[in-house]
């Protein structure tokens, strides 16, 4: 007989706190999850003007406040984590019947360990990118803090989901797990977000000089995600396509140091800022192409999201960009950190828009087919159901 | 969030022990023996005319101890209290939180989870100021 899998989701980050690629990340697979005999319940940080406990498309969510605002970062997450134990020992557990838990990297590690023990439960977690990728090793006592909770998460979990074939090597090499212990699931892509609602306020002429090509990146603004090597390259594009712009979308720690870098390129670069959803659409609807100049990408949803709206795409030829993006078929690779053969990408794209045309609509059809929510969700139930044993 | 906070008729009294997992992972975090470590009491209280206070009590015996903490007119006032590490002599990290205790004017007391608690005092029951609210209980009331 089928029965229900019912799954306690931590993740520190969900809608509308959106920090990084996480909470879209936990949002669509618990809503897709939900839709196939699965009863989950997401704990996750308190947000602004939204309920303790509430129900959203089917999905139980939880919101759970640190005992403190503490300014010291690993101080925070600690109690994060003991208030996240504290709630649902034993107001949620007291009254639902859990059949596994579900970790989120390692932010909810140390509410994933003692729930782990308490309810005697499998753990799943899934790593979405590690301490020692994001950093390229290992260099202060924080990053080495992180990943030894990372690594007695990974150690203590009954399955480990990564996304992609670099992030499994990548988490195998870095934890020395079996490969055995993980299953690949790619991030899927919710392809009706990527549709632009008919009615909306948006004009080119805010963006970008009239007639001008518009190159696009969109993404956090921290170090690994390259923009300094698309600005670098700029220079270079903007000597054939003075008109042009780019747009860098986005927030993050990187922005005063990139706007000084920008400086003398003027009006050519646009900071937009954090941008919604709709914006994203408008902005991807509206660009000759989408850059995504990474040095460390997991996986690079924001590139598949690109590829999914039929914009072409230029990735780093880096962890699991080069397994989204196929060279002279789904779009163009380019070496990481070489600002020179990037221009050389742009420029191929910019003067040629039918053959952007061409590998953008391939993208697309691919995009659909490979890394549709539906499946990728059901997937996931089959690990679920594998570890605790319902049958579905 | 438990009953580790009751009262007696005459004082405040919390429950300190933590299970050996939560010890233990406390531990690792801080890069200690437990019982290396400095824990304490804090006491946070709001009286019916809107005046909060906060109250830090010692912690002698690291496994576990019936904290007594005799306050000043316990009565119509509202009560929660954080067992906690003392860090560098001047940081107060919480680990563990009460439910949140309410004693009348006689001593009567009623023990509330703090989801029941934020639902039933959606509206503050004193004074229309948020800023007392978002102090004791943590949580905002834009736009519920």
């Amino acid at each position: 007989m089928q029965s229900n899998v019912s799954v306690l989701i931590l993740s520190w980050e969900y809608p509308p706190l959106v920090i990084g690629g996480i909470a879209p990340h936990v949002y669509e697979l618990s809503r897709h999850l939900q839709a196939g005999r699965t009863v989950v319940h997401v704990v996750t940080n308190t947000a602004p003007g939204r309920p303790v406990l509430e129900v959203e498309n089917g999905v139980h969510v939880h919101r759970v406040n640190s005992y403190e605002n503490l300014t010291d970062f690993e101080d925070w997450v600690l109690q994060f984590n003991l208030a996240i134990v504290d709630y649902v020992t034993p107001q949620l557990s007291g009254n639902i019947r859990f059949d596994l838990i579900h970790a989120h990297d390692w932010l909810v590690g140390y509410a994933a360990l003692l729930l782990r023990q308490r309810l005697h439960l499998p753990l799943v977690t899934t790593i979405h990118a590690t301490e020692h990728g994001r950093n390229q090793g290992l260099f202060t006592p924080q990053q080495q803090t992180i990943h030894s909770i990372e690594h007695e998460l990974v150690s203590s979990s009954d399955k480990v989901i990564v996304c992609s074939l670099h992030m499994q090597s990548e988490v195998c090499a870095v934890h020395t797990l079996d490969k055995q212990r993980t299953e690949v699931i790619p991030n899927g892509i919710d392809l009706r977000s990527l549709e632009l609602m008919p009615a909306h306020s948006f004009r080119r002429e805010q963006y970008a000089q009239n007639g001008g090509k518009i190159v696009l990146f969109i993404g956090r603004l921290v170090k690994e995600k390259g923009v300094q090597v698309l600005l670098q390259s700029m220079h270079e594009v903007l000597r054939e396509f003075p008109h042009c712009t780019c747009i860098i979308a986005g927030r993050g720690p990187m922005l005063a140091e990139l706007e000084a870098s920008a400086a003398e390129l003027g009006t050519s670069i646009r900071f937009t800022g954090f941008v919604d959803s709709l914006e994203k659409s408008y902005l991807l609807e509206i660009a000759d192409v989408c850059v995504f100049p990474s040095l460390y990408e997991p996986f690079g949803i924001v590139a598949l999201e690109a590829m999914g709206s039929g914009t072409p795409v230029i990735a780093s030829d880096i962890g699991g960009l080069a397994e989204i993006v196929e060279h002279g078929r789904t779009g163009l690779i380019s070496i990481p950190e070489d600002p020179h053969m990037l221009a050389g990408r742009i420029l191929y794209l910019l003067r040629d828009p039918e053959e952007g045309d061409r590998l953008a609509e391939a993208a697309r059809r691919e995009a659909r087919l490979r890394y549709d929510w539906h499946p990728i969700a059901e997937r996931t139930r089959e690990v679920y159901s594998a570890l605790s044993g319902v049958r579905l | 969030m438990n009953e580790r906070l009751q009262f007696d008729g005459a004082r405040l009294v919390f429950q300190t022990t933590l299970g050996e997992d939560t010890r233990s992972m406390i531990a690792w975090h801080f890069k200690s023996g437990w019982h290396e470590l400095q824990q304490a009491v804090r006491l946070t209280a709001l009286s019916a005319d809107n005046k909060f206070a906060q109250f830090l009590f010692p912690v002698d015996r690291p496994l576990g101890q019936a904290l007594d903490m005799q306050i000043p007119r316990p009565g119509n006032r509202y009560y929660y209290a954080d067992l906690g590490i003392i860090k560098k002599v001047q940081t107060f990290v919480p680990i563990s939180r009460s439910n949140i205790l309410y004693i009348s004017e006689d001593l009567m007391t009623e023990s509330v989870d703090w989801l029941s608690f934020q639902r039933d005092h959606s509206s503050p029951p004193l004074l229309e100021q948020n800023t007392w609210w978002e102090f004791f209980t943590g949580y905002s009331l834009i736009a519920h």
